[in-house]
């Protein structure tokens, strides 16, 4: 599938001094409220943190937002779904399901190359835009 | 916002050998009884243990101090709030909503620049907070 709207992305690989990474996407939908994008780079940690930021042509309630991983499982298990407008959230994600208890438990593991996805984020041909981070370990 | 207040930090890194870092805050409220400072340097790890020792100068009971990432975010998860005018205290910061369960259960991971903030604690108090991460 081709990548569709625009994202650009600063990472900070953690490291023995600053052992917690951060990956973020600063991201403008297409104008049927779409981003496809897939990071170029390997990538492996353990899922810590995701904040999502609405943009300035902010977003419509309840947008979603998946990290895929190269058997298209989303690392964030949901938790990145119906993002607010306007405020600022941060959630935690947490497997679930087999062994992985019903309300969390385990934090989700991920390595290779994944691919970040926004979908119902504005209709009407406007371009939305925020930023998205992931905080990882 | 411009910073506000004083505060000096003591900041040692966590590393391979010595895995916990400690970020030290020694602060002295304005005479409306405000902090705020933002770090200069980048700053990342998950929060363990975050410790309020007033100082000599004691701040109004309830003080509170908020930890806010590039996002605004508190990345105490509110427990640095109603602190105590004489005792130290300890709490252990955890992330609650989505998936983080309703009581908490994931540490908070942070990377970036930190802004630390005291609120309500009386003109020209002083005290040292402690954050513990790894």
């Amino acid at each position: 599938m081709a990548d569709k709207g625009t994202v650009t992305t600063e990472w900070q690989r953690p490291s023995p001094n600053f052992p917690v990474g951060k990956l973020q996407w600063t991201w403008t939908t297409t104008t049927t409220g779409n981003v496809i994008y897939t990071f170029p780079y390997n990538i492996a940690g353990t899922v810590g943190r995701f904040v999502t930021n609405p943009g300035t042509t902010a977003p419509e309630d309840n947008y979603d937002i998946t990290i895929t991983d190269e058997d298209s499982l989303d690392i964030l298990n949901g938790a990145g779904a119906n993002r607010h407008t306007t405020t600022t959230q941060a959630v935690y994600p947490q497997a679930t399901g087999a062994l992985g208890k019903a309300t969390g438990g385990v934090q989700i593991d991920f390595a290779g190359i994944l691919t970040f996805n926004i979908t119902s984020a504005g209709t009407g041909l406007v371009a939305r835009s925020g930023a998205a981070t992931l905080y990882y370990r | 916002m411009a910073d506000k207040g004083t505060c000096t930090i003591e900041w040692q890194r966590p590393s391979t050998s010595m895995r916990v870092g400690k970020l030290q805050f020694k602060w002295t409220s304005t005479t409306t009884g405000n902090v705020v400072y933002t770090m200069t340097d980048y700053v990342a790890g998950t929060v363990d243990r975050f410790v309020t020792n007033p100082g000599a100068t004691a701040p109004t009971a309830n003080y509170d101090i908020t930890l806010l990432d590039e996002d605004s975010l508190d990345i105490l998860a509110g427990l640095g709030a109603n602190r105590h005018t004489s005792n130290t205290e300890v709490v252990y910061p955890q992330g609650t909503g989505a998936l983080g369960g309703a009581t908490g259960g994931v540490q908070i991971d942070f990377a970036g620049i930190l802004t630390f903030n005291v609120a309500a604690a009386g003109s020209a108090k002083n005290g040292v907070a402690t954050l513990y991460y790894h």
